[in-house]
């Protein structure tokens, strides 16, 4: 077993550990951070890519998606805190509005 | 050392913290469970010889992007208890379960089919080549997250900005 190939079982990981915090978690701040963990294992994806094709535009690519996932986290915490804003409720399942 | 070894220990701390984010119950918890994955990711990274992406990783993301998840965390109220259920929880673990071992046939389907992931010791790019990309191949996605990140804040600010209650002889 190369340590390659135990990165790209870890980032595996790392996804699926993502997906079942989005499906799982209630706080809308949770629910963000989860997204935050699948968007690192791409980042790790590429990075291998990356050095597994001896080709510096895997990390290049590795950059721009760590500014999305920057931009993302903005957007979704303004969001979260709008949803807070009025009632500290917990669930965002329940929200229908932001819109006080 | 055997170079599998150090790999495993720096995999074995990205998947814990990322489980730690997952299942601790209270936001700061799970914001410093972020904070110890971020970084266990920028081990591994320079184990990957990706020096520019770890010490980026360092600064960006547990720097900005995880304090600024702290921050909203302490404006957050009080109180409140998220109600998961062990059904939510088979539910995800399932879906969950299902990205993996999706994952995992793609990858077995394209092993045994003769393609390798071949190991390459030696130095990593150098900062000059993870950038030059950014100015030729990739000058467009590199351009469009000026305006990406603009819109971010208009969003957040405009987001902010339509709940306050407009204030006794102010502009606003």
């Amino acid at each position: 077993m190369t340590p390659e190939l135990v990165v790209v079982i870890a980032a595996f990981a790392v996804f699926a550990c993502g997906a079942i915090g989005v499906i799982y978690r209630k706080n809308p701040i949770a629910v963000l951070m989860s997204v935050e963990l699948m968007i690192n294992a791409s980042i790790l994806v590429l990075i291998l890519g990356s050095r597994v094709h001896g080709n510096a535009e895997g990390q290049s690519a590795g950059l721009l998606v760590l500014v999305l996932g920057a931009a993302e986290a903005v957007v979704g915490l303004a969001l979260a805190l709008a949803l807070f804003r009025n009632e500290a409720k917990v669930d965002v399942d329940d929200a229908r509005e932001i819109v006080g | 050392m055997d170079p599998v070894f150090t790999v495993a220990v720096g995999c074995a701390l990205v998947v814990i913290s990322a489980l730690a984010v997952v299942l601790l119950r209270k936001p700061v918890h799970t914001a410093l469970g972020l904070l110890a994955h971020s970084l266990s990711m920028a081990a591994l990274y320079l184990m990957l010889d990706a020096q520019l992406m770890a010490m980026a990783q360092v600064l960006i993301y547990s720097g900005a992007i995880v304090v600024l998840f702290l921050i909203v965390v302490t404006l957050l109220p009080s109180g409140g208890q998220e109600q998961l259920g062990a059904g939510r929880l088979a539910t995800a673990v399932i879906a969950g379960g299902a990205v993996f071992v999706v994952f995992m046939a793609v990858l077995s389907s394209h092993l045994q089919a003769g393609v390798s992931i071949p190991s390459i010791f030696g130095v990593g790019p150098s900062v000059k080549e993870v950038g030059a990309p950014l100015f030729s191949s990739l000058l467009l996605p590199f351009e469009l997250t000026a305006p990406l990140l603009l819109a971010s804040i208009v969003t957040a600010i405009a987001l902010w900005r339509r709940q306050e209650k407009p204030r006794a002889g102010g502009l606003g």
